[in-house]
């Protein structure tokens, strides 16, 4: 009775295990395929997938109007919209790379290219870019960044728009207080204790303690101490005394001029505090223009540059780019290009741009009224076209880079937040999982 | 000789009638019905479940594979020696499943029992205390954080205006206060599942024990500790069994109200494996966490249903 029991469970075994390896040796076939087909018929009718790392009902309704003019000009090819909600793209992308199964297109952070360049996910545009008639309109500084800080310093991201991160202000609740708009650290401490009052719901400022705080805590940090180095000599600058200094008094702000609840906040909820009415300041970046422009009135909403260090300077963070990039398995990489190229051009990035009010790359556009128009665009441009600005580099190629700030900072700020870990100890413990990650990236390529 | 002739014939015949060797289709019907499910079974269930015990002996990271390496016990190694957040996670969901699954038995049995009684709108009363079962747990998490919200949820204003706080609370920012907030929004979902399954159990209870237990003399509290709990022994036994591994295995409300937080004080070990493997991307360490949670599963129902003697004394 068992021996036929097991027999049976044998025979299934390997019938389900010829399945799956007939599964794997087919896609082993078609992945040569792949690579074998170069030329490409240009009539040929061809469907494109795109992946869009930021969807939602802002943006995209933008992608699918510009997916609809590309495929009215190229009516052989076909575009099929995918859009992946921010806090869980990475994930996503990571999954289709590891499981070859990418889009032909995406939109993808500048931060995430090394790491999809080192995992080989990504085809190099140089040749396609070179050929291009609009390669010299294209923002020189940001398409030098992507080459730089990739392995093979070549191009595997085409930046359409250009972010910085800035803090939204309530003017209308500074004028009525008769104080002042803040330009320094102390002034932002100040108005956040001045603008609080509580028994009215009105809080001087909102933390991000939820998911992607660690963002906001690491850009902000920077621009207190002026720090230009990461990693200095395989130590992280993470944890230095300014950076310490900086968080006490932030952390500080945190129920007295903040609201309680904001330990969980992640985008939605501190964005909606701000365009709710009951907070005064938020730190984010000029992208989310177009929720504050729906929610509030010209006049209640206004975008200035994060305050300057000690000795006068602004900081951003390098790299503050999203880029169109290609994939390695797409079948049709001429047909995916174009739809790069056109989702660079001046018309598209123009209509991004403007819809979303990011700054676009492609210099055609910076010419157009509304960017002059848009004083959120200006304030951007203060920032980098100062030549005093500090422009820190964040080590987008450390493979943990990512999965540190997710798993080591989200929850350490709201350890802080709750008293049960100490700011020393936060800073420490980020700073070594960040020297750990250097270590063995070290170990592993520079042998 | 005759006689013998007579009673060699049925002998001899009966050898005649032997069946020839010949594919015997009968034999492997069974076998034929059941190889699409099994096929599904093996591909579907058993598969995975290899390949997460192999994944929990390699270092697989799909962010960084060129890491990937075989660990051998690297990883049960760093759970339980390096890991500081693994225990503080079983501890975590040690509470969760024995508040969980307690509280949800007592109000589970209570609505059981009156819904069991006869009155007006029976029926309607039933179907009304059944939908929360029929929620999903997204739509119940986006309505729980409605009502827990500080600046405009419903908890808030009730018990103001009841005077038992006097200034708007964030029920989900507080270490003590989310837990309970999230064991209060799970309860309320997971006592249909009790109420269903032991009002079914109630129903088959023969009405003729109630009858002797009443000769007997026994009033409501003897006739319910000797009539009616012996006879949901076995539909308790395996109710609790099952929400155990249901609310061990838990992440949707929990993801979705307070995604572990505030620092970890929500984060049981099913939360942990989904913050490793699905946002570290650390699938090798997030699979070792699996198997760990595999075991306390396989070894805490084996010891439950010894306890229990459950199907002993039952049927």
């Amino acid at each position: 009775m068992y021996t036929k029991f097991f027999k049976t469970v044998a025979a299934t075994s390997m019938a389900a295990s010829l399945l799956l390896a007939g599964c794997s040796s087919d896609s082993g076939s078609s992945k040569e395929a792949n690579t074998k087909e170069k030329k490409e018929d240009p009539n040929e009718k061809v469907t494109l997938t795109f992946w869009d790392e930021n969807a939602g009902p802002q943006r995209t309704p933008i992608w699918e109007e510009l997916i609809k003019r590309f495929e009215e000009k190229n009516p052989n090819i076909d575009v099929e919209y995918v859009g992946l909600p921010k806090d869980s793209a990475k994930a996503k992308y990571d999954a289709s790379i590891a499981a070859e199964d990418t889009p032909d297109v995406g939109s993808v952070q500048t931060s995430w290219l090394p790491e999809f360049a080192l995992r080989e996910a990504l085809l190099p545009l140089d040749s396609y870019f070179d050929k291009w008639d609009e390669k010299g309109k294209i923002n020189k500084g940001a398409v030098a960044f992507n080459k730089e800080i990739v392995v093979d310093h070549k191009l595997y991201g085409v930046p359409y728009t250009q972010n910085l991160d800035i803090l939204w202000v309530r003017p209308d609740w500074f004028k009525e207080k008769g104080t002042k708009i803040p330009e320094t650290w102390d002034e932002f401490f100040t108005a956040a204790q001045q603008q609080t009052d509580k028994a009215n719901n009105r809080y001087g400022y909102t933390i991000r303690g939820g998911a992607g705080g660690s963002f906001q805590l690491q850009r902000l940090m920077y621009a207190y101490s002026g720090e230009k180095d990461y990693i200095k000599d395989g130590k992280s600058t993470i944890n230095n005394k300014k950076h310490v200094e900086f968080l006490k008094k932030y952390f500080a702000l945190y129920k007295q001029n903040t609201p309680q609840s904001d330990i969980t906040n992640g985008y939605k909820e501190m964005i909606a505090g701000f365009d709710t009415g009951a907070v005064a300041m938020v730190q984010h970046n000029i992208g989310s223009f177009g929720e504050h422009k729906e929610a509030l009135q010209p006049d209640q909403f206004q975008a200035i540059p994060l305050p300057k260090t000690a000795d006068g300077k602004y900081v951003a963070e390098g790299g503050n780019t999203i880029g169109i990039s290609v994939f390695k398995t797409t079948k049709h990489p001429d047909a995916a290009w174009k739809l790069a190229a056109f989702l660079n051009s001046k018309e598209s990035q123009s209509y991004w741009n403007q819809q979303v009010g990011q700054i676009p790359t492609n210099s055609d556009v910076l010419s157009e009224s509304w960017v002059k128009d848009s004083p959120h665009i200006q304030t951007a441009f203060k920032v980098y076209d100062d030549k005093e600005t500090i422009l820190y580099e964040p080590p987008f190629y450390l493979p943990e880079y990512r999965s540190i700030l997710d798993t080591v900072v989200d929850p350490g700020t709201q350890a802080v937040m709750s008293g049960k870990m100490t700011v020393e100890e936060f800073l420490n413990e980020w700073a070594k999982a960040i020297e750990d990650a250097q270590k063995k990236y070290d170990e592993h390529f520079k042998k | 000789m005759n006689l013998r002739q007579e009673l060699e014939v049925p002998a001899v015949s009966t050898e005649k009638k032997k069946p020839l060797k010949k594919f015997k289709i009968d034999k492997w019907i069974p076998y034929l019905f059941i190889l699409p499910s099994t096929l599904m079974i093996v591909t579907f269930l058993f598969y995975p479940i290899g390949t997460v015990f192999y994944y929990s002996l390699q270092h697989y990271d799909i962010s960084a594979p060129f890491y990937n390496a075989f660990a051998g016990l690297d990883n049960f190694k760093k759970i339980f020696t390096e890991d500081k957040l693994f225990f503080p996670s079983l501890l975590t969901t040690l509470k969760w499943v024995v508040s969980e699954v307690g509280l949800q038995l007592i109000f589970g049995l209570t609505a059981a029992l009156l819904l069991n009684q006869k009155f007006k709108f029976r029926g309607m009363v039933r179907s009304a205390a059944f939908i929360p079962w029929a929620i999903s747990g997204v739509l119940a998490s986006v309505m729980w954080s409605l009502m827990f919200n500080e600046h405009m949820g419903v908890i808030n204003d009730l018990f103001m205006r009841l005077g038992i706080i006097s200034e708007s609370k964030a029920w989900l920012a507080g270490s003590t206060s989310a837990f309970i907030s999230v064991v209060i929004a799970e309860l309320w979902r997971g006592i249909p599942f009790f109420a269903i399954t032991l009002l079914a159990s109630l129903q088959s209870i023969p009405e003729e024990l109630y009858e002797a237990a009443k000769v007997d003399g026994a009033n409501r509290v003897k006739t319910f500790l000797y009539v009616t709990l012996p006879s949901l022994k076995n539909t308790i036994v395996l109710t609790t069994l099952l929400r155990v591994i249901w609310e061990f295995n838990n992440v949707d409300l929990l993801f979705n109200l307070t995604g572990g937080g505030p620092a970890h004080s929500t984060t049981t070990l099913t939360m942990y494996i989904a913050e490793q493997a699905v946002h570290g991307s650390n699938f090798g360490y997030g699979s070792a966490l699996t198997v760990v949670v595999f075991a306390i599963l396989l070894v805490f129902a084996i010891i439950y249903l010894r306890i229990t003697r459950y199907d002993r004394e039952g049927n």
